[in-house]
């Protein structure tokens, strides 16, 4: 998840340019963070004692951590918490940058720390965005907001995992997405019983062809009649997923039809409860609870 | 490989308000060998369809607007007690499965489909009929 946003992050700062970020996350699909700049990301390392140490494990074919803790530079217990973090993708996403000559280590060292200064994300929100772990990440996202049974952090917890399983893998919750203009494109599906649900759905039709043509399958031209129809099934399904989720728990909703909001009924954006913006590789996609 | 080949040709009926789980159904079906197929997009439309074709088999969508997919599986039922009504949803909630049930629904199939999943409902659904 966090790759995509540190990606994000970059080209706004016009820290590298579009195809050299389209082209280092496709090669980073295939790789993995060497234990050297994952040091140098936990500031356990500089990049001189990276780069020296690199230098040796090439002449004597020995291992980074072996020679790292040899050197005194890391211990044996921070070699095994770096390894358990190589699953760190905007880590990866840096090294890659670094390879590929666009930025030095200490140009890596000084975007992640600008990052992560300027996110102003939790570092527990951080390793969850980073781990992809969809339940820490909405749970930091709902601290201090009163949800004692946990039925909206639930619902967010199964769109993400839906948006993930029928729509992009790569999907990354951006808490720091601005608001959405009211006059965006946006479906909508009311659920009641026990309790009362509104969800609405909204995007630029641009995001929101991205994400109908990978839900469906389905090669579609513009965002027309089937195109349409595709984000409001896809609501649908995470509505009927959810209702059925909560009928086990008897907790009985029902759902009206799902249905694209009248441009002439603005969305009220602001008397939402709870906004999730989920970055896909076309833009923002924007959930809203109420 | 198509599920029936009987001379005659089984009418399948597919009620849903989303005009893409019409056109993916019927995607389906054809590749089952159904080469008749009635689309309905809302409840009204599907007992209209139903009392004017009499089709051996309905899948049909629960939430949908103006009549909703457990009021038209009644309305169906009432006229024509051996029809064949498979209720397909997102919706598979205790409350509307025991609906369904209770209304005479023949199978309930989840939504998102999986292909192999509805070709199986065809086989169970049609065979007796047509083989």
């Amino acid at each position: 998840m966090l790759s995509r946003l540190f990606g994000q992050y970059l080209l706004q700062e016009r820290l590298v340019t579009p195809s050299q970020l389209s082209h280092a996350m496709a090669k980073s699909a295939e790789a993995w963070p060497f234990l050297g700049i994952l040091a140098l990301a936990e500031g356990l390392m500089t990049p001189g004692q990276v780069e020296e140490t690199h230098e040796t494990q090439r002449r004597e074919d020995r291992r980074f951590g072996e020679i790292a803790v040899e050197r005194g530079y890391l211990t044996v217990e921070n070699v095994e918490s770096l390894l358990s973090r190589q699953q760190s993708r905007h880590i990866l996403l840096g090294q890659i940058l670094i390879e590929e000559g666009i930025f030095s280590h200490e140009g890596f060292i000084k975007a992640l720390e600008a990052y992560r200064r300027d996110s102003g994300l939790s570092r527990s929100l951080l390793d969850a965005l980073d781990r992809g772990d969809v339940d820490d990440a909405v749970a930091s996202l709902f601290a201090g907001l009163a949800d004692e049974d946990s039925f909206l952090a639930d619902y967010v917890t199964l769109f993400v995992r839906s948006v993930i399983r029928f729509v992009d893998p790569g999907v990354a919750i951006d808490p720091l997405a601005e608001t959405p203009p009211s006059d965006l494109p946006a479906f909508r599906q009311v659920l009641s019983g026990d309790r009362d649900l509104t969800v609405i759905l909204c995007g630029d039709e641009e995001v929101l062809l991205d994400l109908a043509g990978r839900y469906s399958r389905m090669k579609l031209d513009g965002f027309d009649e089937l195109a349409q129809a595709s984000v409001g099934e896809f609501l649908n399904l995470v509505n009927g997923l959810f209702s059925v989720n909560c009928s086990d728990r008897t907790l009985d909703l029902d759902m009206a039809p799902q249905e694209q909001v009248p441009s002439d009924d603005p969305i009220r954006i602001e008397e939402r409860t709870v906004h999730v913006p989920l970055r896909l590789p076309s833009g923002l996609l924007h959930l809203s609870l109420y | 490989m198509a599920v029936t080949e009987k001379k005659e040709r089984p009418v399948v009926l597919v009620c849903d308000d989303s005009v893409l789980v019409r056109r993916m159904m019927r995607d389906i079906l054809k590749e089952g060998g159904i080469a008749e197929i009635l689309e309905a997009q809302d409840g009204l439309e599907a007992v209209e369809l139903y009392r004017n074709h009499r089709p051996d088999l309905v899948f049909m969508d629960i939430v949908m607007p103006k009549q909703n997919g457990l009021d038209a599986l009644v309305a169906i039922r009432e006229y024509d007690q051996a029809a064949r009504v498979i209720m397909a949803s997102s919706a598979g909630t205790h409350k509307n499965l025991k609906s369904a049930i209770d209304a005479g629904a023949c199978d309930f199939i989840q939504k998102p489909f999986e292909k192999e999943a509805v070709l199986d409902m065809l086989r169970r659904n049609l065979e007796g009929k047509w083989d």
